[in-house]
């Protein structure tokens, strides 16, 4: 027997016994065949991986051979290796020498990794023509990629032989400032390529190599584009390991490159890199510590970066101890305590806004980043700041240029205003929360759009009808986009933030060969995201203060601490500009002879017709006042109050009691005889008299409504306070009573002023908009919104007819008419919109009062046309005045239907009364009328009845469909007049005129609502629960469902290019997307629950009404109007 | 593709030559296919010499009218052919390691990743040699299932054997091989 017949008869034995028993048999004496068919049976039933399967498996993983190493004089490519120069994660960096076309020395960097270099490569041929338009000293430029004869991707470099940017300052024992200047420099390099559209995405230290030349350091930032190339194929939690060999270091990356969805990166990502950079060079530690980060895996890792809040670089310092304490002291030069001193406030602040989670708190480019750290070291002030109202407020008036006890009276700010502050910081945090999470959908969405747009590429090349398919899907979700981009929009808009609400709208126009998918909410929100300026004054670089008018009207004075500039206010002309005048606050004399100025060392008094400064206050200090006629100033002074003569210019009296000035600035004001100045202080208001210069019992403010931040006196004696939490609160100075507290803005409250005449009152906050109230009525007229930052100077022209403010953020001077405001809600005392007249320039509404009117949908004027002529009968409430329910119009606007009882029907000429005709139903109630769009039919229908077709000539009738069973709601025609619905209390119908058959039923719901689109297509009923149902006509399906409202939707309106269904339900009127099915806007302003919605045919109105009787005009202009205005403001910026 | 089809007749009707003749052409058919393969799969794939042959052999018999016995004299030339292409690789791989340059015909065929490193590869092709010696008929079974990766039935039908058998050559085969690999290797390192 052979030894393989002797292995096959082994494998049959059941046991192991059995087998040994059977092999003594077999073999008997021959010992090598024992041990060869031995050795095969141990072989066989070993477990080893040799011959377990086939070479080439499909299911099983394909193993990577073992890497080469790659020698010196080696040659690839074009490159002959020359020598290692580093070694990474990554792979090696090499120094090589290129022969051709030019002979060169270049850096090689070789890639380790088992990825697809292939692809990268073509990545990387995809990008190569935008790296080399990087044409910058501190960038090394990138030549090449390619991958080796054994597969290994490779880059070619320009040659740096420098050491990482952190150790060249360590080593050199470079002083903070050292280190910003040369960072600066880098700021400058990424600014570069971000202008050519090109991200780092993996800025590092060891990306950014010093080098000297002549001595000098120059920073070289290296391997752009490399990250781009091969960063994306890291989607996965399997890739964690080669996140971490490729990327190295997790401390360096931006939130959102945590998530690694890859797809959503943009310059900003490189802003947060550098923030650490700058972190590090500060402090010597990244933010965050790389092992902790990496210990927990990658959830972890991301946890950290995308919520850990990182501790600020000076208090990072201070945690830092012992020898860690004493190295990073003496690698800069210094001592701990000085640095964490040079870094507290300004680069701490700096060094936070790079690294905001969210980036849109970020600097917006390297160049802001530089500027601000520029201006640190020029001891400008800086851009950044954190959200904390209490740092806000202090920054104010720290840049005021107020004497500012450091960091001691800071602490007190803070305390005092901790109750507000915190105030201020839920309600941030609130909107925060809503506007992250809108970004959040945002993201997904616009994740999910780039994919597909992958995937249309993928199917183009396949088929075409996969492109179109495909092209249909990115188009549904640019709708999708574009519905959750107008929901931020709103958001912006109610927070008043003008700058992103206009990003989010253009972001959305189409682009060239892009179908519109824009509909009426854009045209409002648009209107609606203007700027109701009158016109912008000037631009300033630095921080604009404060503004003031001389009495006469003849001088506008504004500006900062760059200098005081004054303009003609006729014609708007700078005139010249008063230099060393300190800054704001500004303001002149009662008799206009003096303009007064805020200097470090005192008071500036001007000279308004020489324009010469005519005297110094020393000592004096914002806030100060004029009283008494203008003889005397009152204003602060280090612990208290005083009184300084104008004329001589000394001190007449310090006023009694101190008064803690070391925190920030209280308002001041003074009674309108001019004998009593008014201070706010921690929550009380203090007054002295300044005759007797006795102080005067204080009046006491609620809390909650934050301290005073500004004051300003009617000469009717009322008193107006600003407070930190946004409130503005109104007083009676004779009884020194509290009146009234208006409601709170979203900021800080930074200015109040009343009008001339006192009858106006005017408010600015942080949170860019200037609000306007009646006086005597307390009622908020409206809102100036246009200024894209802060607000803080606010001033009445004297003749009360205008506004000017100055932003300090967007450092522009605005000027608004006071006339024209844009209030709070146009509402018209109406009851019902019926229909729009006059080419959409009118709109007939009806109330049980009034009777008949039209309003001019631009105008606002309200012109009665007809009385009621039939009486209105008990229980005829306003809300069967849905058009369609028991009143409709003809499209003339002169004809009239309506039901005045259950039993018949009136039609009438509302204009001459005249061919008065009723119409009674013989077999049932009357619940709904309704004329067609030409006016030629009247349908009716009611309970117990079949519904009835009039013919307007020649008042022929005849029958449609079965007997109503259920209430009839509402009944309207298609616009062409082919169809007619029915809302019917057990469901409802559709009849085709034509063939006078029903060609819909449905009986779901209680429906109290419908209508029809322009096209005819779509039928939109809402029920009384809460939803409405979409069927398309033609087929007759069931297309949609909107959910949204809470309660009834008792009101629908399509607009007419068939984008947007309105509808009416709780309290709110809601607009619904069509193509999407989704809800785009709510509408919420309303006093009482939304009945009805009418859209105008040209889609430039929407009209409501509510149930207390008011309908409201909500206005959108046309695409054309809009391209109009649009061009109107481009040639306006070109001719200043 | 008539050449093929006369050579598998040829073989069928005894010519002891048309086999040796078949081999070089299958062979070039095969790594065709396979270059073909690779340069449009996505990289890192495997490759599955299963399909390439069934492919090949449908590209040959693809109308139906081959005899059944041609199939299996086909099979048999494929796994010859397709043990030799690994090889090729596998020594392409090897001579990578030592610095070699590849010319640009080699590319493809290179990035073929497979399941087992290539001197395993090469070790155990070159103990099949002698195994083809002692058993031909283990020897085939290995190839079609190392070198081609055919399933038991698969080559069962290929042979003309009950899968129990086939199943109970490849076991002989597979203890056989591992045991001439292990030996060779102790030789190398020498005594312990």
């Amino acid at each position: 027997m052979t030894e393989r017949d002797i292995f096959f008869e082994a494998l049959e034995m059941a046991t192991r016994e059995a087998r040994a028993a059977y092999l003594q048999g077999a073999c008997g004496r021959d010992v090598t065949l024992r041990r060869k068919v031995d050795e095969l049976l141990k072989e066989h039933f070993s477990n080893d991986s040799l011959l377990a399967g086939p070479a080439l498996d499909g299911e099983r993983p394909g193993i990577v051979e073992p890497p080469v190493e790659e020698t010196p004089a080696q040659i690839i490519g074009r490159y002959k290796l020359l020598e290692k120069i580093g070694e990474g994660g990554f792979g090696e960096v090499w120094m090589a020498e290129q022969r051709e076309p030019v002979k060169r020395r270049v850096a090689l960097k070789i890639i380790k990794l088992g990825m697809d270099s292939r692809q990268i490569v073509a990545r990387f041929e995809a990008e190569r023509q935008v790296l080399a338009m990087m044409d910058h000293a501190n960038i090394a430029k990138i030549f090449d990629a390619d991958v080796t004869a054994t597969g290994r991707l490779y880059f070619v470099m320009e040659l740096v032989r420098g050491i990482k940017i952190t150790e060249y300052c360590d080593q050199n024992q470079l002083s903070t400032q050292e280190r910003l200047r040369l960072f600066v420099l880098v700021c400058q390099a990424i600014q570069h390529a971000h202008q050519k559209g090109i991200i780092h995405r993996d800025l590092k230290p060891s990306n950014i190599l010093v080098t000297l030349h002549d001595g000098v350091p120059v920073p070289k930032v290296i391997d752009f584009g490399i990250a781009k190339a091969t960063q994306q194929e890291l989607t996965d939690k399997t890739v964690f390991t080669q996140f971490q060999q490729f990327i190295g270091t997790p401390a360096y990356i931006s939130p959102e490159q945590a998530e690694m969805s890859g797809l959503d990166i943009d310059t900003r990502a490189d802003i947060y890199s550098l923030g650490v950079l700058l972190y590090e060079l500060l402090v010597g530690q990244t933010p965050f510590d790389v092992k902790e980060m990496m210990e927990g895996g990658l959830d972890t890792l991301r946890q950290i970066i995308r919520e850990k809040e990182p501790l600020r670089p000076s208090t990072k310092l201070n945690t830092l101890a012992g020898e860690a304490r004493t190295t990073a002291g003496k690698r800069r030069h210094t001592e701990v305590s000085k640095l964490v001193q040079q870094i507290q406030g300004d680069l701490d602040w700096i060094v936070m806004k790079c690294l905001e989670k969210d980036r849109t708190r970020r600097y917006d480019t390297a160049n802001d980043l530089a500027a601000d750290l520029n201006r640190h070291l020029d001891n400008e002030p800086i851009v950044a700041r954190p959200a904390s109202a209490a740092y806000r407020f202090q920054k104010a008036f720290r840049r005021n240029k107020l004497v500012f006890g450091a960091g001691a009276a800071i602490a007190v700010a803070l305390l005092l205003g901790l109750a507000a502050s915190t105030l201020m910081y839920l309600q941030e945090r609130k909107a925060y929360m809503r506007t992250a999470q809108a970004e959040r959908e945002q993201a997904r969405l616009r994740s999910v759009e780039e994919g597909l747009r992958k995937s249309e590429t993928a199917l183009r090349q396949r088929a075409q009808a996969g492109e179109r398919e495909a092209q249909r899907a990115v188009v549904a979700l640019k709708r999708t986009a574009y519905v959750a981009d107008m929901a931020l929009v709103q958001q912006a808009l109610a927070e008043g933030n003008l700058a992103q609400a206009r990003r989010l709208l253009d972001r959305n126009r189409p682009k060239a060969g892009e179908d519109d998918i824009r509909g009426f909410e854009w045209r409002y929100l648009w209107a609606q995201a203007r700027s109701d300026e009158a016109e912008k004054l000037g631009e300033y670089k630095g921080f604009l203060g404060g503004v003031a008018f001389s009495p006469d009207g003849i001088y506008l004075a504004s500006g900062g601490p760059q200098g005081v500039e004054i303009r003609s206010f006729h014609n708007h002309a700078l005139l010249l500009t008063l230099t060393n005048a300190g800054g704001a606050p500004i303001q002149f004399s009662p008799d206009g002879e003096l303009l007064v100025t805020v200097r470090d060392s005192g008071l500036a008094l001007w000279n308004s017709r020489t324009w010469k400064e005519r005297t110094e206050l020393p000592g004096a200090s914002a806030p100060f006042v004029f009283a008494q006629n203008g003889k005397v100033i009152v204003a602060r002074q280090d612990d208290g109050i005083a009184m300084w003569n104008t004329e001589k210019a000394n001190k007449i009296a310090d006023l009694p009691g101190t008064v803690p000035f070391n925190d920030f600035s209280r308002g001041i004001a003074m009674s309108p005889d001019g004998n009593t100045v008014f201070l706010g202080d921690s929550f009380q208001l203090r007054s002295w008299d300044l005759r007797t210069q006795i102080e005067l019992e204080p009046m006491s403010y609620p809390p909650r409504v934050g301290i005073i931040t500004f004051l300003a006196v009617s000469p009717e004696g009322l008193l107006a306070a600003a407070h930190w939490n946004g409130h503005v609160t109104l007083w009676d100075l004779k009884t020194r009573q509290l009146l009234h507290t208006f409601e709170p803005s979203l900021g800080w409250g930074t200015s109040v002023v009343f009008s001339p005449d006192g009858s106006l009152m005017a408010s600015a906050s942080s949170d860019q908009n200037i609000f306007l109230y009646e006086t005597r009525s307390r009622k908020r007229l409206g809102r100036f919104k246009g200024h894209e930052g802060e607000i803080w100077a606010l001033q009445f022209s004297p003749d009360g007819h205008w506004l000017v403010s100055g932003s300090e953020h967007d450092k522009s001077l605005r000027l608004w008419d006071v006339t024209k405001i844009s209030r709070e809600s146009e509402q018209a005392e109406m009851s019902m919109p019926l229909r729009f007249v006059d080419s959409n320039r009118s709109l007939i509404c009806v109330s049980p009062k009034k009777g008949f009117c039209r309003i001019g949908v631009k105008t606002g004027t309200i012109q009665p046309l007809a009385e009621w002529p039939v009486p209105v009968p008990l229980g005829f409430v306003t809300y069967s005045f849905v058009p369609g329910g028991q009143l409709s119009l003809s499209p003339d606007g002169t004809m009239a239907a309506v039901l005045p009882g259950n039993l018949s029907l009136r039609i009438w000429n509302i204009f001459s009364s005249e061919r008065e005709i009723v119409l009674t139903n013989s077999s049932g109630l009357i619940e709904s009328t309704v004329l067609s769009e030409d006016g030629k039919r009247l349908a009716v229908a009611g309970k117990g009845a079949q519904t009835r077709l009039w013919n307007t000539t020649d008042w022929s009738s005849e029958i449609l469909g079965d007997v109503v069973s259920g209430k009839v709601y509402q009944s309207a025609f298609s616009l062409d007049g082919t169809r007619l619905a029915q809302a019917e209390s057990d469901g409802g119908r559709v009849f085709d005129l034509a063939s006078r058959k029903t060609i819909l039923r449905f009986h779901k719901d209680h429906f109290m609502s419908l209508a029809i689109s322009h096209n005819g297509r779509i039928l939109a009923a809402g029920t009384g629960t809460n939803l409405i149902h979409l069927w398309d006509l033609q087929s007759g399906q069931q297309v949609g469902t909107l959910r949204g409202h809470v309660a009834g939707v008792v009101g629908l309106s399509f607009s007419a290019d068939g984008k947007t269904l309105a509808s009416c339900g709780d309290t709110r009127v809601k607009l619904w997307n069509i193509e999407t099915l989704q809800e785009i806007l709510t509408l919420s302003r309303f006093s009482s629950a939304p009945i009805a919605a009418l859209f105008s045919s040209d889609g430039s109105c929407l009209a409501t009404s509510s149930y207390d009787d008011r309908v409201q005009l909500w206005p959108a202009p046309s695409f054309e109007e809009i391209a109009a205005a649009e061009a109107r403001e481009k040639t306006e910026i070109r001719q200043p | 593709m008539s050449e093929v089809t006369q050579l598998l007749s040829a073989i069928d009707a005894g010519d002891p030559t048309a086999a040796d003749q078949l081999l070089p052409i299958v062979y070039e058919e095969l790594r065709k296919l396979a270059v073909v393969r690779m340069t449009n799969e996505k990289p890192g794939q495997t490759l599955q010499p299963t399909a390439l042959v069934h492919e090949a052999w449908l590209k040959i018999a693809g109308d139906g009218s081959e005899p059944f016995a041609n199939r299996r004299h086909f099979f048999k030339a494929a796994a010859g052919a397709m043990q030799r292409i690994l090889i090729d690789i596998a020594r392409r791989k090897q001579r990578l390691k030592h610095g070699a340059n590849l010319i640009d015909d080699e590319m493809h065929e290179s990035r073929i990743v497979m399941a087992v490193l290539s001197e395993e590869l090469l070790a155990v092709s070159d103990a099949l040699e002698s195994l083809a010696l002692e058993d031909p008929l283990a020897a085939e079974v290995v190839q079609m299932r190392y070198f081609v990766g055919m399933t038991v039935p698969e080559i069962a039908a290929a042979l003309d054997l009950a899968p129990r058998t086939v199943d109970r050559h490849w076991a002989f085969a597979r203890a056989w091989l591992k045991r001439t690999i292990r030996n060779s290797r102790s030789a190398v390192a020498g005594p312990a």
